[in-house]
């Protein structure tokens, strides 16, 4: 614990401190009815500046916008720069054409027979086609490859069709989550432009944010079973700060999904890890090194650094 | 992964993220001295209780109106239980007299100076005070004070009974209150 600042007012520092001369244990039965109340006004797992919800055909169209705004924003030479692999941002950027494309296609091939299974194979040819092309043809191409998508999320937000499986480059999982994951990937790219560019990294809205934090909790186990790490029945309980946060607790080796905190499931916790939101998706995007990232954890920590590394396995890069 | 400082400003985020956990280990900590204040100001275990209650759940409610940056939990949790238990008494017509100190108290305590050069003085006149304390008030004062613990920390730390802690804090307090302005470091 740290020493308080008393920079403010010294005074009432020092009347505190003397005050605990005057704690008392409280009466039986209090603590009980404090949390009670607490609770009852305000439920347990939800940041208290929660974001209203948005569709992730929604938090799409905000990743577009977003992109988009930056790419307007570069230079001829910022273009050249080198920004992923051995991609500059031309050709990132037609990498996430080539991804635009497979993932209009996944929509409606939920087996994923119709798409390579390599995220990287797979975009390669028309990363590699930049080359020599304008700045300004490879963005009417991205522009146009993510217009087809959007048209053909049309009428999608409400639908059940959010639940139905959907495929990308080897993942399986609901249109909902396919597009919250693609979210996910235009905002780590666009990071990886703001680095090459030298312009100031940029959380997402909070909304966005949200329902990114949401899908890398829910895809937890499956982080561990990719990364290799046997987990048994260990759980664990992640706290993120700062806008998009929220409170999970999430049974680690059992069936995807985890559990918001306030339905308390049955057994001990094995590791708490409190991190900021923002880092934790930068490490989810394998953009934060796990050693470095400034997280508070108590219990199992090894079991954290395995959770760290599993983590980072979900990027597609 | 990097260790991070587990402070205030720490348990207060856990607190905006709805991690409940955080909020008993905060009642856990400091709802010994906000019961203990409200009680002991109100002069009456019911009315003491509603006003420990009221200051916790607001705190749930309302986590992100603490700020690290302008002092610590505990002062900022006093304040508030100091607040309510006036508005307590105040609600209480036959105490109006006792009403009348305590909102002066409340008051004085609860406001910040604003004027940094001012808090900067009177951070060096606590100093000042703290060090002319004997030993033994001395150093419980020190722990409270500077490192921020608890009466229950302090004798842990200095391997005393709790009482003990209190009564040296006590003895400290009757001193710093004849040192310094009496009006804001007396409690009742």
């Amino acid at each position: 614990m740290n020493a308080p600042r008393h920079d403010d007012n010294p005074l009432a520092e020092l009347h505190f401190a003397l005050a605990e001369a005057d704690a008392q244990h409280p009466p039986t039965g209090l603590r009980e009815t404090v949390l009670d109340a607490a609770l009852a006004a305000r439920t347990a797992g939800r940041p208290v500046d929660e974001p209203s919800p948005i569709s992730p055909v929604e938090g799409f169209r905000r990743a577009v916008a977003s992109f988009d705004r930056l790419l307007g924003t570069l230079d001829d030479e910022e273009w050249n720069r080198p920004a992923l692999r051995d991609l500059d941002v031309q050709r990132l950027v037609g990498h996430l054409t080539g991804v635009e494309r497979d993932f209009l296609t996944g929509m409606f091939d939920p087996d994923g027979v119709q798409i390579q299974s390599d995220h990287i194979a797979s975009t390669d040819p028309i990363a590699a086609a930049q080359i020599g092309r304008s700045p300004a043809e490879t963005y009417d191409q991205w522009r146009a490859a993510t217009d087809a998508t959007i048209d053909a999320l049309a009428g999608v937000d409400t639908s059940a069709r959010l639940d139905q499986p959907a495929s990308l480059h080897g993942l399986h999982m609901s249109l909902g989550h396919l597009l919250v994951a693609r979210t996910f990937e235009l905002w780590t790219h666009e990071e990886d432009v703001r680095r090459a560019t030298r312009r100031p990294l940029q959380a997402p809205d909070t909304a966005s944010l949200r329902l990114m934090t949401e899908l890398a909790i829910t895809l937890l186990p499956v982080a561990m079973s990719r990364a290799d790490r046997p987990v048994g029945d260990r759980s664990a309980r992640i706290v993120l700060t700062g806008p998009g946060g929220g409170t999970w607790q999430t049974a680690l080796g059992t069936a995807f999904g985890a559990e918001p905190a306030d339905s308390r499931p049955e057994g001990p916790v094995s590791v708490r890890i409190v991190v900021d939101a923002v880092e934790f998706c930068r490490l989810v995007a394998n953009r934060a090194d796990p050693e470095a990232l400034a997280a508070v954890v108590t219990g199992d920590t090894s079991l954290a650094s395995d959770l760290f590394a599993g983590l980072t396995t979900l990027a597609l890069d | 992964m990097r260790a991070v400082d587990s402070g205030d400003s720490v348990l207060m985020a856990r607190m905006a993220a709805g991690d409940d956990e955080a909020l008993a280990e905060v009642w856990q900590r400091h709802g010994p001295l906000v019961y203990g204040l409200a009680r002991r100001l109100t002069g009456n275990a019911s009315t003491a209780e509603d006003v420990t209650q009221e200051v916790f759940v607001t705190l749930w409610q309302q986590p992100e109106r603490f700020d690290a940056n302008r002092g610590s939990l505990r002062a900022y949790l006093g304040v508030h239980a100091q607040r309510r238990a006036v508005d307590a008494l105040r609600r209480d017509g036959r105490r109006a007299e006792r009403e009348e100190r305590h909102h002066r108290m409340g008051s004085a305590v609860g406001s910040a100076s604003g004027d940094a050069a001012e808090a900067t003085a009177l951070s060096d006149v606590v100093r000042d005070a703290i060090a002319r304390l004997p030993g033994e008030q001395r150093q419980a004062v020190e722990l409270a004070y500077f490192n921020g613990l608890t009466h229950r920390e302090v004798a842990t730390t200095l391997g005393i009974p709790e009482g003990t802690a209190k009564s040296r804090l006590r003895l400290a307090q009757a001193k710093l209150q004849s040192w310094l302005d009496r009006n804001l470091l007396e409690l009742v």
